[in-house]
């Protein structure tokens, strides 16, 4: 008995073990695949742009014919590593609330067009009885319906495709499909197109399980959807059934359980049916071939000729780290097309070794690579002073994410690249390696926050210079340009806040200027700072990305001549905007960038500007305050809000006659009637127009 | 002229005389929706044709404003699509704490069940008194439920799974209180929220935004408007900000894709890139 039990633990724990294999060479199988179909598709593309010209009409076909079937090829390597996902129990399911409508609405979204360019008519309905919602995994329901709805219209020519959301018929088998209790939703997509012939009926959702071959290709789209389909339906706790007759067209019909989440919960536990898997079937053969491609591919290729040789000081190069030769060669002859000359390396060691000894101007990186790989590459140029400044841009198989520009890489294209995002990557590396070398101050007291900061900034390009104390923060600014100070507000001899006032004071030309502190603050602070700085901070787990975001954007900036914030504007005050100079205005919005536009605009013309956040400060302010002219109310505010506030203080006596003028976001006729009963004398749509506001403000001052 | 064109005709002529009349538009919705929820609607009604619904339109603004509660679905729930919350809490909060102070706007609000599930999630990870939510909607019966934050009692099992799916750190029931057989969200939560009507379609930027939900509006909105909207989104967003939108909508391929990076797929979360 013991006995017994633990030989069925033992070869339970070998059939798991052998579905994880499977998954992972499918998996493994699906990148081989991508790599030789990248170039395929690339090279087909090319052909087809027909850029020289020289290319017959039919040439320009073939070549179209050849990119779309790579296309198809791409989709069923992808359909066969979702197929075979689910049948190890690897997909997770996702239930919440989908609403009927919701679907729906999806579904003919998503194919109206595709419908009406086909010239057939697509009516997607919901019938009243139809359960309104079910607790289920919305992705994995439309990617089953856009499955169906998919093949509905390619099989059909004339007439039209019907998508129906309904309860399920009182004929309803659930025993024969194998469905467990409960309610269910059902979806029925019928089409008027080729039909199906009885016997087939059958086989259509059997992967590779087709009596004659041309079945897939008939009725299964590009042949493992409707297999997908079944499975998900199942998980769903669902099932899937056909009607059709040859001639007459086809009804498919999914059904869906109104909770999924027996099955979901629990999605390893095979469906209740017995189906012949196709990854039992089939896997023997071609198993033992792939062991033998996997062990070839881990071999070091070859190294494409490249341009080695034939450099000459001054000239700007790139260097491509890539494994496949075909790929290398299309990299190779791109290089030449935008006039850079061209290293290569097959290997991650060589990539390296060639990075060190001839310091390109940009490298193109691939992460699968024999030996050492594409990350530890990147990783050890990032670290040699040498090489960390040369922009690096990714191109795998692998999914793009950030992670990669976090690792340093200017850009990740995602294998199959098509040839516009070669040119944009190119382009980048163009762009990045043409940018001259920026200088950053970071002033901060504590010496190990300062190297880290300086570590997280510097680099390559971006030369930095550090201070510890207010004092050697000015005279560095004194003696040099910099393009962007990093500042720390606790500073041992000088607040922060006192070293900016000091450094205007003195008519110095300031960068722009990121505040970087651990130290909370309140609204009040925040406003009062950003006056002067650009951006402010505050150190935390994720701090350091922003601040590299926030830096490189000051240094790039620099780049495009965006014109200095010193850069006076010089206007010629007409007479009707000099009775402007001297009055006072209060600005009450809590949208920073608002007030400070306008504040901006209003001081141009000599006027003082005072500003609120809210509703409350403002009532406060106009208390402590009572030489105001006029104030701009904004609408939407925190605390207290623009209608709120007007009423109050149309209630106080002595400020009856006060120009209110507010600032709003609502467009309709009725919003603009509220503001003018809540007491505005008159209103302006955000975002606010400067010659508008000018004129309006002179009115009502005139007065 | 076919009766599919004649019917065409009949839903132009609704549209444009209930932006007429009520200033709600309508007109650039997703066609094929708006038939849809017209037809339902003049079975649920008992009325005859769509020239008859017009008409009485015009002359009913109640007759109007269940129309317009029927053209815009407004299902929701407290933590829809748990992952995404998830995410938000691993990915968007650490980067929202490097603000001195932060602006979340719901655009699209509905009953408010979202406003108060990210005000938990904030509240829970420490960020909350540094925050300003701005949650709006154009339906002012939907936002006054939203203000009362009072939900049916039988919805919050479900609401408790989707928490702990959330990565709740507390006890869901830490949240509400029960009462009558209803349960009403716990008032301090709403201390920094704004709660006001704005109309995605006709109104414009109000304030700078560090993240903006706007989730499962889009996809009732045809190709040209959902891009007026996600300018306004992007015109709102700050360098960095994020933006989160339903489970089926996307920034792939319309006018603001190049300008995001994408923070999680699923999730749908994406980043506005640093650009001067
Ligand atoms: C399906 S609900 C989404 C609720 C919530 N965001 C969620 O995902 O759970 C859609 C909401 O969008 C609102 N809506 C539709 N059109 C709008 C518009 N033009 N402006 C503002 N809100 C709109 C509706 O009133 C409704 O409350």
């Amino acid at each position: 008995m013991e006995l017994a039990q633990s030989d069925l633990q033992e070869k339970a724990a070998e059939l798991s073990l052998a579905s994880k294999y499977k998954s992972e060479f499918l998996a493994n199988m699906s990148h081989e695949l991508r790599t030789p179909l990248n170039s395929l598709l690339l090279l087909a593309q090319a052909l087809a742009e027909n850029k020289e010209g020289n290319l017959s009409q039919e040439q320009v076909e073939f070549s179209q014919i050849i990119h779309a079937s790579g296309s198809d090829l791409l989709n069923l390597i992808n359909e066969i590593l979702d197929l075979a996902k689910i049948e190890a129990g690897r997909i997770d399911l996702r239930p919440a609330k989908v609403a009927t409508e919701e679907l729906a609405q999806g579904i003919s979204g998503f194919f109206e067009h595709m419908a009406n360019q086909k010239g057939l008519e697509l009516k997607v309905s919901v019938d009243p009885e139809a359960p309104t919602e079910l607790f289920s995994d919305r992705q994995r329901i439309e990617q089953i319906l856009k499955n169906l709805v998919a093949n509905a219209i390619k099989f059909t020519d004339e007439g039209g495709v019907e998508v129906i959301f309904h309860p399920p018929r009182e004929d309803m088998n659930k025993t024969k499909l194998g469905m467990g209790d409960g309610d269910f939703l059902a979806v029925s997509v019928s089409d008027t197109g080729i039909g199906i012939d009885p016997h087939e009926q059958r086989v259509i959702f059997e992967a590779f399980q087709q009596v004659d071959g041309s079945t897939s290709r008939r009725y299964g789209g590009t042949g493992l959807g409707l297999s997908i389909s079944r499975e998900l339906a199942h998980l769903l706790g669902g099932a899937i059934e056909v009607k059709s007759r040859p001639g007459q067209g086809s009804t498919f019909t999914v059904y869906l359980a109104l909770s999924a989440t027996l099955q979901g919960m629990d999605p390893v536990k095979p469906p209740a049916q017995a189906r012949p898997s196709f990854v039992q079937e089939s896997s023997t053969p071609v198993w033992r071939d792939s062991k033998a491609a996997g062990a070839q591919a881990a071999e070091p290729k070859a190294e494409i000729e490249d341009d080695r040789q034939d450099i000459s000081s001054g000239e700007r190069m790139i260097l491509i780290v890539e494994d496949d030769p075909n790929f290398a060669r299309i990299l190779y002859s791109k290089c030449h097309a935008k006039g850079f000359k061209c290293l290569a390396a097959a290997s991650g060691e060589a990539g390296l070794e060639l990075a060190r000894e001839y310091l390109p101007d940009a490298v193109i990186l691939d992460l699968h690579l024999p030996g050492l790989d594409g990350w530890s590459v990147l990783e050890a140029m990032k670290e040699d002073t040498r090489t960390r400044h040369i922009p690096v841009h990714i191109m795998s198989v692998e999914q793009a994410s950030s992670e990669s520009l976090r690792k340093g890489a200017v850009g990740h294209a995602t294998k199959p690249v098509d040839s516009q995002e070669l040119e944009a990557a190119f382009d980048k590396l163009a762009q990045v390696a043409a940018q001259g070398t920026r200088r950053v101050l970071v002033v901060e007291d504590n010496e190990q926050l300062r190297r880290n900061t300086v570590s997280v900034i510097g680099g390559g390009d971006v030369e930095v210079d550090e201070a510890d104390t207010a004092a050697r923060a000015m005279e560095a600014l004194r003696e040099q340009n910099y393009d962007c100070i990093v500042l720390d507000l606790g500073l041992p001899d000088m607040d922060g806040r006192q070293l900016l006032e000091a450094l205007q004071q003195e008519g110095m030309d300031i960068p722009p200027v990121i505040v970087y502190t651990a130290r909370d603050m309140t609204r009040e602070e925040e406003t009062a700072l950003r006056e002067n700085t650009e951006s402010i901070i505050i150190k935390g787990v994720r701090s350091q990305e922003r601040l590299l975001d926030e830096v490189s954007l000051f240094l790039h900036r620099m780049v495009s001549k965006m014109p200095a914030r010193k850069r006076q504007i010089i206007r010629n005050l007409h007479d009707s905007e000099a009775m402007l100079a001297g009055k006072k205005v209060m600005v009450v919005d809590d949208d920073m960038r608002t007030t400070f536009a306008v504040a901006a605009l209003l001081s141009e013309l000599g006027m003082e500007v005072i500003k609120a956040n809210n509703g409350q400060k403002a009532l406060q302010l106009l208390e402590d305050d009572p030489g105001v002219d006029l104030v701009l109310m904004d609408i939407m505010m925190p605390v207290m809000d623009g209608y709120q506030a007007m009423e109050k203080i149309r209630a106080q006596e002595r400020l009856v006659d006060l120009p209110i003028i507010a600032l709003t976001a609502k467009a309709m006729p009725v919003d603009r009637e509220k503001c003018l009963q809540a007491g505005a004398n008159d209103y302006l749509p955000k975002p606010v127009d400067r010659d508008k506001l000018i004129s309006m403000i002179r009115v009502w001052l005139y007065r | 002229m076919q009766a599919g064109q004649i019917e065409q005709i009949e839903i132009d002529l609704l549209l444009e005389a209930v932006y007429r009349r009520y200033g709600y538009d309508f007109r650039s919705y997703a066609r094929a929706s708006i038939e849809r929820r017209v037809r339902q609607f003049l079975s649920r009604q008992g009325l005859g044709s769509i020239m008859e619904l017009t008409d009485q339109v015009l002359h009913d603004p109640k007759l109007f404003s269940s129309l317009a509660r029927y053209f815009s679905i407004a299902v929701t729930e407290l933590f829809r699509d748990p992952w995404a919350y998830r995410v938000l809490r691993e990915k968007v909060v650490p980067v929202l704490q490097t603000w001195p102070h932060f602006k979340v706007w719901h655009a699209g609000c509905s009953s408010g069940e979202e406003v108060y599930s990210l005000a938990i999630l904030l509240r829970e990870e420490e960020v909350y008194h540094r925050s300003t939510i701005y949650a709006t909607d154009f339906n002012d019966s939907v936002l006054q439920q939203a203000r009362e934050g009072i939900y049916e009692i039988d919805r919050l099992k479900d609401a408790t799974r989707n928490y702990q799916g959330a990565g709740g750190k507390a006890s869901f029931s830490d949240y509400y209180h029960a009462r009558y057989g209803a349960a009403v969200m716990d008032g301090s939560l709403r201390e920094r929220i704004v709660f006001s009507n704005h109309n995605l379609v006709t109104d414009t930027v109000f304030s700078e935004m560090h993240l903006i939900f706007c989730r499962n509006v889009l996809i009732y909105f045809d190709r040209g408007l959902q891009n007026r909207v996600l300018k306004l989104f992007d015109e709102s967003l700050v360098n960095g900000g994020f933006l989160c939108l339903g489970s089926k909508e996307d920034i792939q391929f319309t006018e603001v894709a190049d300008r995001y990076e994408v923070v999680d797929r699923q999730a749908r979360i994406f980043k506005k890139k640093a650009r001067p």
